[in-house]
């Protein structure tokens, strides 16, 4: 493939965002963002349409010396499931940018940080060469942390440099663990890690590697930041976080920890199904108990995030393929929701659930896009969550049966905290006067939500649009485990 | 003898040029004075530039002792790819700064000619110092290096601060002098010689393990002297105290020159007295405990620091922490690499804060700094990408100096200091995000006026561009020098 596709999807948007950066007018910062952003987006379709799904190898590759005297190469490639969460990151911040509003502080700044952590995100999930990876994995930090810092709410300096030293702090083990690893082969690419057998220190890589993703996720115990970060980041950087640096955390687990270091990933397997299958339970209580609704979503992420740890690290095929479903389901579901509070925000400017009341009868529309999204968030079958839970419970079972009862009792914690936000949101009366004069979803807000629900409807019809993709890849990352019969 | 003189010539064209300037900023008239000698300074510097890289030539970049054609006058002085480069990065420094200097100084109504003379003196105490193979050669070399800094510090005296900054780093200063000169007499007393060569000898005679008291002394002294040059803990008492009231290209240079000088000059010893291999574990953990305290200390000072020379102070305590693995381990490569950056950075930092003035004054508290946001939140944001590339994230340059700091420590099987090392520069990130938050995220609505010095962010713009072309081809730093 002579075209070089990854690195255009990659670059394209950083270097465009120089133009965004000095437009004459806010308007056109956004609309130059939103061309771009849609540029990617059919770029990433093409990417998809080509691919083979049956070939099991890296696809698209492209190789050049980067650094020679640190042997660290310019290696981008992709199999299945990098290019579905390639898929997922130009649908949201493509949104994200067309939900964003062009009156806020410093518009230009704005919309070129969110063109250069699509950019970087696509970079990172096309990385072969580690270091590469990594570099991705950090610089995708500032233009976050910016985004938190700047536009957030009135906490949001606290919250910026909790989620930025957290994840800062995990990728720093990630680093010296990079390098112990490439002192043993000689290599920064992971196809070569992937093939030597005998790592040392398994163990102790494993855990650098774990905790580092682990806050990424983020699992249960390095969790806090999260919560914090959602509540104070605009609309749209909630999205982007949910949707895309999330999803970063589980990638490279099922990337670097599952492919890598089998022995440990083995002996460990089990503890990750234990913390996901309480994490589940645990974010599930929390979100019941909170009266922000952004904060429950936040939650109801923690929850949802904790099944597909719980899937990728049952080890069979099922469990991770559907484990990859639900990274892209939590992404368009979540994402939906983060929209829909924002909708809700920029009305009423309040996110207490007390403050809330007969929006169903004021805004129809908007009451049955909240509906679709909390039904998929639930697991309802016909959506895309059903088919991803039910795969990763019937895999998940046969690894370990003890944390999938436990899990999917989650399942119905999720029912209860939702639905009693519906309730609370939409049909409960209510005394506060701004409700009286709130208007419907705008034809912007409609076109913002449509592809989400469209997408959540049609996976979870035809769910084989994703199983198709990832179906060797997975295979092939599984490939030590299945030998072993596990 | 008289045909290696080409390789002196430097030096001695350096030393002219001092003694013309002089001359030729007496003679002018008042308000020609600093004009003309910056005129001649600078222009010197850059001829001092070029007569370098004809002499490096196309020798490339090999980490060996000296061979005996490159070694003049039985080592007191020498000349070869390594001090040469080193020597360019310090020629570079010196430019920048002098450059800066000039609207510095323009606006403190405090244009002295005198300034540049000893700038150019200093960089020649510099040059001396990392060009030799003896002792004594070195320590005049730092004298000069030293006594034109003590004067430097206290140039613009505005205040009481400056003066008594002055005076600290000049009693401080020669006390480690001191220490050093006799070190260097234990060194005569027991090998009957200066030079590094004679030094090693002994060493390698005697066995590492088992030194003479007296030597063994020496060595601590001498090295202690070189580690306060530097700023390592328990040495880095002095260097915040000095340049709180140092003028800010001065402080460009102590923390970039002397750096580089103090290293360079352990570099040598060290390479000359120590073959790598040889080298006893207790040394291993002398240096590496140091160097991880450093890097902790300095983070932890400059988390709750509001004054921007502490500041920058604690940070270059902490980078020192991390140049002084390069040089434990002795990796030529990963020194050069991890001092271009860190000067690169320092100055482009230094020149942000010069480019601005609030109610007529440089900023000096970072609290201050947020008024630049509001004037022009652009620059401020280059503010902010400059302050991500000195806490080393990813994808700017510094990053991939530590992480050669970090390879070279798991390569010689130091995993633990690696991951202390990697905690330390999370902290460190957590400072550098302090100045983040004040540069660029706060909102500070006092209406106050906001001149901008267009030369300096001139600068800071060029130096931001060098830092972007290095971090996306970091090779390239490798290939220039």
């Amino acid at each position: 493939m002579d075209f070089p596709i990854l690195s255009i999807l990659t670059f394209m948007p950083i270097l465009l965002s120089v133009f965004v950066m000095f437009a004459r007018k806010s308007c056109q910062s956004k609309i130059t963002a939103i061309i771009v952003s849609s540029a990617n987006f059919i770029l990433s379709l093409l990417l998809l349409v080509k691919y083979d799904a049956l070939n099991t190898s890296m696809q698209f590759v492209e190789f050049s010396k980067w650094i020679e005297s640190f042997n660290i190469n310019y290696h981008l490639g992709v199999d299945g499931i990098s290019i579905v969460l390639i898929v997922l990151t130009t649908l949201l911040s493509l949104l994200a940018v067309i939900f964003s509003d062009h009156n806020l502080k410093r518009p230009r700044v704005y919309f070129s940080a969110f063109l250069i952590l699509q950019g970087l995100a696509i970079g990172l999930f096309s990385a072969v060469d580690m270091i590469l990876f990594y570099v991705f994995f950090e610089a995708m930090l500032i233009p976050m942390f910016l985004i938190i810092g700047l536009w957030g709410g009135e906490n949001r300096i606290y919250a910026t440099f909790k989620f930025f030293l957290y994840t800062l702090f995990g990728s720093v083990l990630f680093l010296v663990a990079l390098v112990v690893i490439y002192m043993q082969t000689g290599s920064f690419d992971l196809g070569s890690w992937v093939h030597y057998s005998g790592l040392e220190y398994q163990h102790w890589l494993f855990v650098a590697l774990f905790i580092a993703f682990a806050i990424k996720v983020p699992m249960i115990g390095v969790h806090t930041w999260l919560p914090d970060a959602h509540v104070q980041a605009p609309t749209a950087g909630s999205v982007m976080l949910a949707g895309v640096l999330l999803k970063v955390g589980t990638y490279a687990m099922l990337r670097i920890i599952i492919p890598v270091l089998p022995e440990a990933t083995l002996d460990y397997a089990t503890i990750v199904m234990g913390l996901s299958a309480a994490a589940i339970i645990y974010a599930s209580f929390l979100a019941f108990a909170q009266k922000d609704i952004k904060k429950m979503i936040a939650y109801s992420s923690i929850a949802h995030m904790g099944f597909i740890t719980l899937g990728l690290f049952s080890l069979n095929d099922l469990a991770v393929e559907g484990a990859v479903m639900q990274m892209i389901n939590h992404g368009l579901v979540s994402g939906g929701l983060f929209f829909a509070i924002g909708v809700i925000y920029n009305r009423l400017h309040t996110r207490d659930l007390d403050k809330f009341g007969e929006l169903a009868d004021k805004m129809p529309i908007y009451a049955f896009v909240f509906m679709v999204l909390l039904l998929a968030s639930v697991g309802l079958p016909v959506t895309a969550n059903f088919i991803g839970e039910i795969t990763i419970l019937v895999g998940s079972f046969v690894s370990s049966p003890t944390f999938t009862i436990i899990s999917v009792t989650g399942i119905l914690l999720g029912a209860c905290y939702m639905l009693k936000l519906y309730r609370e949101m939409f049909f409960k009366a209510t005394s506060n006067p701004d409700i009286a004069n709130v208007k419907d979803l705008t034809a912007k807000e409609i076109l913002v939500f449509l592809p989400l629900l469209i997408l959540i409807i049609v996976l979870g019809v035809q769910p084989n649009l994703i199983f198709g993709i990832i179906d060797s890849s997975v295979q092939q990352i599984l490939s030590p485990y299945l030998l072993q019969g596990v | 003898m008289l045909e290696n003189f080409t390789a002196l010539l430097p030096e001695v064209f350096l030393a002219g040029v001092t003694l013309f300037a002089l001359v030729v900023g007496v003679f002018s008239k008042p308000e020609n004075q600093f004009k003309n000698a910056q005129v001649i300074s600078i222009s010197g510097l850059i001829s001092v530039l070029a007569l370098f890289y004809v002499s490096v030539g196309s020798k490339g970049l090999n980490p060996t002792v000296p061979t005996s054609a490159e070694i003049f006058a039985n080592g007191m002085f020498f000349s070869y790819n390594f001090t040469v480069i080193m020597k360019i990065l310090i020629t570079i420094c010196a430019i920048v700064l002098l450059l800066l200097a000039r609207p510095f100084l323009e606006t403190k109504q405090h244009l002295k000619f005198e300034y540049n003379i000893l700038f150019l003196t200093a960089v020649l105490g510099a040059f001396v110092a990392v060009s030799t193979l003896n002792l004594i050669v070195m320590f005049i070399g730092l004298e000069l290096l030293s006594f034109s800094l003590y004067v430097l510090v206290g140039f613009v005296r505005d205040s009481k601060i400056t003066v008594k900054s002055a005076n600290k780093y000049f009693i401080v200063g020669s006390i480690a002098s001191s220490l050093m000169l006799y070190g260097i007499s234990l060194v005569y007393v027991t090998t009957g010689g200066v030079s590094y060569e004679s030094l090693a000898l002994f060493i390698e005679k005697a066995g590492i393990f088992n030194l003479p008291f007296e030597m063994f002394l020496a060595l601590i002294l001498i090295l202690m002297a070189l580690l306060f040059k530097i700023a390592i803990v328990p040495l880095h008492f002095y260097i915040s105290d000095v340049l709180v009231g140092s003028n800010r290209p001065v402080l460009g240079f102590i923390s970039t020159v002397s750096k580089i000088v103090g290293l360079m000059v352990l570099f040598q010893i060290l390479v000359i007295i120590l073959p790598v291999h040889a080298a006893p574990i207790d040394y291993y953990t002398l240096m590496l405990t140091l160097a991880i305290i450093s890097v902790f200390v300095g983070s932890a000072y400059a988390l709750r620091e509001n004054n921007i020379n502490r500041f920058l102070a604690y940070s270059s305590i902490n980078n020192a922490g991390f140049m002084l693995i390069t040089v434990m381990v002795t990796d030529f490569g990963s020194l050069l690499f991890y001092l271009v950056n860190y000067c690169l950075v320092t100055l482009a930092l230094v020149s942000f804060l010069l480019s601005f003035k609030v109610r007529g004054e440089y900023i000096k508290t970072i609290q201050d700094l947020a008024f630049i946001t509001k004037k022009n939140h652009k620059f401020a944001l280059l503010g902010v990408f400059l302050i991500f590339a000195l806490s080393g994230i990813p994808p700017f340059v510094m990053f991939y100096a530590k992480l050669l700091v970090i390879q070279n420590l798991v390569a010689m099987g130091f995993i633990t200091a690696a991951v202390l090392l990697v905690i330390g520069s999370v902290i460190s990130a957590a400072y550098c995000l302090r100045l983040i938050k004040y540069i660029y995220l706060a909102d500070k609505d006092a209406d106050v006026s906001i001149q901008k010095i267009p030369f300096a962010k001139l600068i800071t713009y060029l130096l931001f561009i060098l830092i972007l072309v290095f971090s996306l081809l970091p090779d390239t730093v490798l290939y220039i020098f």
